[in-house]
């Protein structure tokens, strides 16, 4: 089981890794819009979201989840830190 | 094993039968062989009917491998392929064998078949119906693995072979190219799934001097059209045929039948995209797993690769890459990304020990992810 640090760090890692390093992990803000502030379009916040799937060894929920209030960061870490205790 | 037209029998198939041959059991797949291979010829002289019945798993206590269902046959043999759904949705698909078969004629000269589909898919069928046709000999592996494929290839010294282009990569993986060499094919078909133009020009650099086609099939319509000019892709002009149409999305339709396979026009060739199941839908952009595929064999060190659609809360599908190889996962990225749409980038790319074949040797894109 990861700590919502641990997952805050891996989306940061991956975020670096998808833009191919146009964006420093150490300069991602938590508070920071995945798609606003980060300039990564919906594919690149899918593919984010498999590795940490991957990662964490979960599959989250495909129903239930209102994705328009996981814009950022922080709120992605949350709802995956949520996500691998259920 | 060589078996010919004139190989005495050993199942009968009386006229005006109807049979059930429960076939695909592990360690079976001579006997399989051999019990299609009395059928057909016994089909060719008077109408007897049977059924293929695959079941993959252990054999049921209380059945037999060939068993008469009934008397009546009709004017004509025909053969029903049935999948027992254990595995998906069962399938069953009839084909009247009518004037496919035709057995007296006497061939120029001695070919020699290599067998290496299953006898209950129509592709095993259609390579048995062509070489009792021809006059051929069938070899038959021992197995249908790539080892038992190659064997008897090597040692029965195969003249012609039917494969898929996946089949290929595994015997260029597991043989040498000094073994492969030896192997004096005639004729190669490539057929099953869509060959790529590298795959025809490997054949050809293998083997030079034999004839090389790729066909387009399926099992509801048997054998649509071949090609023999060296190219990957369909010319235009095989499919502008009576009956033939596409969707507006590339469907081909034959007779009003929607064909589940997608195609794309380029330079005045048909290229397949792939199965309309298989094809990965990255937010309503359509992603040709085959494309993404062709594009990661093209990275040095890639040996496999297998392209598939993983669900995505976010865009519906993205893409999933399963590859093979001593290549690093960061190059096939990048190279990747220097090739494709952004749509077609893998979201999921996973370094695999082995990409299995289905039992028809293609590849598989029904991938569970664990």
């Amino acid at each position: 089981m990861q700590t919502y640090e641990g997952i805050l760090a891996h989306i940061r890692s991956q975020i670096q890794e998808i833009s191919l390093g146009m964006i420093n992990a150490a300069d991602i803000n938590p508070d920071a819009h995945i798609l606003e502030d980060l300039g990564l379009d919906s594919l690149d916040y899918a593919s984010v979201l498999l590795e940490c799937e991957k990662w964490l060894g979960i599959k989250v929920r495909e129903d239930g989840v209102d994705w328009g209030r996981i814009s950022t960061v922080a709120d992605l870490a949350a709802f995956l830190e949520r996500e691998q205790r259920r | 094993m060589r078996v010919h037209r004139t190989t005495q029998p050993i199942t009968e198939f009386p006229p005006g039968g109807s049979f059930v041959v429960r076939c695909g059991w592990p360690g079976w797949f001579r006997c399989d062989v051999m019990v299609v291979w009395d059928y057909l010829r016994q089909a060719a002289r008077h109408p007897v009917n049977i059924m293929l019945l695959s079941e993959p798993g252990p054999v049921l206590a209380g059945s037999s491998h060939v068993e008469r269902l009934s008397d009546a046959s009709g004017d004509t043999s025909f053969v029903v392929l049935r999948t027992s759904g254990t595995t998906g949705a069962p399938k069953e698909v009839t084909k009247e064998l009518g004037t496919a078969l035709n057995i007296d004629r006497i061939g120029s000269e001695r070919q020699c078949w290599l067998l290496t589909y299953a006898p209950f898919r129509w592709a095993g069928l259609s390579v048995m119906i062509h070489a009792l046709n021809q006059d051929a000999e069938l070899i038959v592996p021992d197995s249908l693995t790539v080892a038992g494929i190659l064997d008897a290839a090597l040692t029965e010294s195969a003249t012609h072979i039917s494969l898929t282009p996946s089949l290929l990569r595994k015997m260029v993986l597991s043989a040498s190219q000094a073994n492969l060499a030896k192997l004096a094919f005639e004729q190669v078909t490539f057929g099953g799934e869509a060959v790529s133009q590298p795959v025809l020009d490997l054949a050809r650099k293998l083997w030079p001097n034999a004839r090389l086609s790729h066909v387009y099939a399926a099992t509801e319509f048997g054998d649509i059209c071949s090609v023999s000019d060296g190219l990957a892709g369909i010319p235009r002009h095989k499919f502008e045929r009576e009956g033939f149409l596409f969707s507006p999305d590339g469907e081909l339709v034959i007779n009003e039948k929607p064909s589940g396979d997608l195609w794309t026009l380029k330079d005045n060739r048909y290229f397949f995209v792939g199965r309309r199941e298989e094809v990965i839908n990255v937010g309503g952009a359509k992603v040709s797993p085959i494309e993404v595929e062709n594009a990661a064999l093209n990275v040095i060190g890639v040996t496999e690769a297998r392209a598939y659609a993983v669900p995505s809360p976010l865009v519906g599908q993205v893409v999933g890459l399963d590859y093979c190889g001593q290549a690093e996962a960061s190059d096939v990225r990048l190279h990747l990304r220097s090739v494709l749409p952004k749509t077609a980038w893998p979201a999921l790319l996973q370094k695999v020990e082995r990409i299995e074949l289905t039992g028809a040797g293609k590849l598989s894109r029904n991938v569970v992810r664990q």
